[in-house]
């Protein structure tokens, strides 16, 4: 009856007798529409919910498996350049003593060159203690980067323990089933929390590994100066040892 | 291509004739050059042949380069002559290969350079696993390359072939082994700030083979490991072990399944993870209950 009425006031040109029959069919389709269109509209939003909710824990989970994937790469890479320094030592080692070798061929030659030189040669006698410098250099270098090591660890425990008094307690309360928004919620929060953890780590892992990295481009420098050195004096002994074959 | 085949063979018919110079005056004279000469054919011919992809007949030219060098006593380069013809073997003739890396191991091991060695029997064991799969013989040469890694110091080269014969050893269900190697490789990954990242996997791969043997080890083992590293309580993989356990103590073939599929939508099983879950599950299978 009121909607009759209203429909009146916005269609003043028609007739009763048409009015009443399109304006009771129009009334009747807009007042069974109305409630309907309500319930209707609540469904959908509900249903939108419910997907918007799907997706976000959908890419949650992806984003786990992708953190858990570089933190596999990263854990690869790590191993990789533990290696590499290994070998980075080993060559650092080997140049030493062919840089020790090279010294004592070299007096040998000045030996054979000329009776003043190896006058000099008997003088300047026994001059060895060189290599074992060297290798007491590098257990310095080894001790500092253990102290850098252990300022790091301890760093990691206290990120650590914060966190992990949190997430005992998240873990704690989780698990609740009750109705699907409070499930829902839980369940991002768990995968959020999972997130933030793999992602504190993976930064632990980097800022480690570029401290390795940079620990190796200093070996790498000084392993590249021993190396030209031993080369400079490979080829100037060359020279030396083809003029003496030459000349005897 | 062809005329590089016929002036491979053509510098072997030479290098041939070098090597079997007329009797006493060629030896007394210019034996040593004679030989050098020779091996530098063979050398070339090998070249030759390589470019004209005729692996096997390569193979053997290095091979008899090296021989000549061992003779004459030129150890290092034998041994080198020996790898390039096992590289040109690999292509063709896998055993030939393992041959002549025996033979090169065999020299460097003699000279006293045994991380040559070792890596040779890693390559060794490379072959044995992909080409020509025979995983006895890969273990057997991925721990000898292990020892002479340790010999050498080089503790993370001989990690990586020590989680190798681990591997296999778990998938020839020989489980102790496996176990054993995990544990040491973790602890001593536990006290390095980069490796340590890595030790929940090895203490995970641990336990998994501790549960392919008796879940009661299993489960006082995972105790163990959890005083060693705290972190791996929050882990993914112990929450998945403890699941694991869960449902193998009530036998519940089911919610194992799922337990596994649930960790593999996260982050991927490879084919060793696969198989021995599979052998864990086998197991639930047919121990019934005897509760």
């Amino acid at each position: 009856m009121s909607g009759h009425r209203y429909v009146k006031s916005t269609n003043p040109f028609e007739e009763d007798e048409d009015i009443d029959d399109e304006t009771f069919l129009r009334n009747s389709r807009r007042s069974n529409g109305a409630q309907p269109t309500f319930d209707d509209q609540l469904q959908s939003f509900q249903e939108r919910k419910r997907c918007i909710e799907e997706r976000t824990i959908n890419s949650t989970e992806k984003s786990l498996s992708i953190l858990r994937d570089s933190e596999q790469i990263g854990i690869a890479t790590a191993e990789e350049l533990m290696r590499q320094r290994e070998k980075l030592e080993k060559t650092d080692k080997q140049l030493d003593e062919i840089n020790a070798t090279l010294r004592f061929s070299q007096k040998h030659i000045n030996g054979i060159k000329s009776v003043f030189s190896s006058l000099k040669n008997y003088m300047s006698g026994k001059n060895d203690p060189s290599p074992t410098n060297a290798a007491k250099s590098n257990k310095q270098q080894d001790t500092l980067h253990e102290e850098f090591e252990e300022k790091l660890s301890a760093n990691d425990r206290f990120e650590n323990h914060p966190s992990t008094r949190i997430k005992n307690l998240r873990y704690d309360s989780a698990p609740s089933e009750t109705s699907g928004s409070k499930d829902f919620s839980a369940k991002l929060d768990a995968n959020l929390q999972e997130m933030c953890s793999n992602i504190s780590r993976l930064k632990n892992l980097a800022t480690d590994m570029s401290y390795e990295i940079d620990s190796q481009n200093d070996l790498i420098s000084t392993i590249t100066d021993k190396a030209e050195t031993a080369d400079m004096n490979i080829s100037k002994q060359n020279k030396d040892m083809m003029r003496i074959l030459k000349k005897k | 291509m062809a005329s590089n085949e016929q002036k491979a063979q053509q510098l072997i018919a030479e290098a041939e004739k070098k090597v079997s110079s007329k009797g006493f005056f060629g030896s007394l004279f210019g034996g040593n050059s004679r030989i050098e000469d020779a091996v530098e054919c063979y050398q070339r011919a090998a070249n030759l042949f390589k470019m004209a992809k005729n692996w096997s007949q390569a193979g053997s030219a290095f091979c008899e380069a090296a021989n000549l060098n061992s003779r004459s006593g030129a150890r290092h380069d034998a041994a080198t002559n020996y790898v390039d013809a096992a590289n040109c073997y690999k292509k063709s003739d896998i055993n030939e290969a393992v041959n002549c890396l025996l033979k090169a191991i065999e020299i460097y091991t003699d000279m006293g350079r045994f991380t040559m060695a070792a890596k040779h029997h890693q390559s060794i064991a490379e072959m044995y696993e992909t080409d020509a799969v025979d995983l006895e013989r890969a273990v057997q040469h991925y721990e000898q390359a292990a020892d002479y890694f340790r010999g050498e110091e080089s503790n993370s080269s001989a990690n990586k072939c020590l989680l190798k014969v681990a591997q296999y050893a778990a998938q020839l269900e020989n489980y102790e082994k496996a176990i054993q190697i995990y544990q040491q490789v973790a602890s001593s990954a536990l006290e390095s700030s980069l490796l340590k990242y890595s030790a929940k996997e090895y203490l995970f791969r641990a336990a998994l083979c501790h549960l392919c043997v008796d879940i009661l080890n299993a489960q006082h083992a995972i105790e163990r490991y959890i005083q060693m590293y705290p972190a791996f309580q929050d882990s993914r993989e112990y929450k998945l072990l403890k699941t694991l356990i869960e449902h193998m103590e009530e036998q519940n073939v089911e919610g194992f399944t799922d337990a596994v599929k649930e960790y593999d939508s996260i982050s991927r099983l490879d084919q060793w993870y696969t198989t021995i879950l599979l052998r864990i599950k086998k197991q639930l299978n047919e121990n019934p209950d005897l509760r």
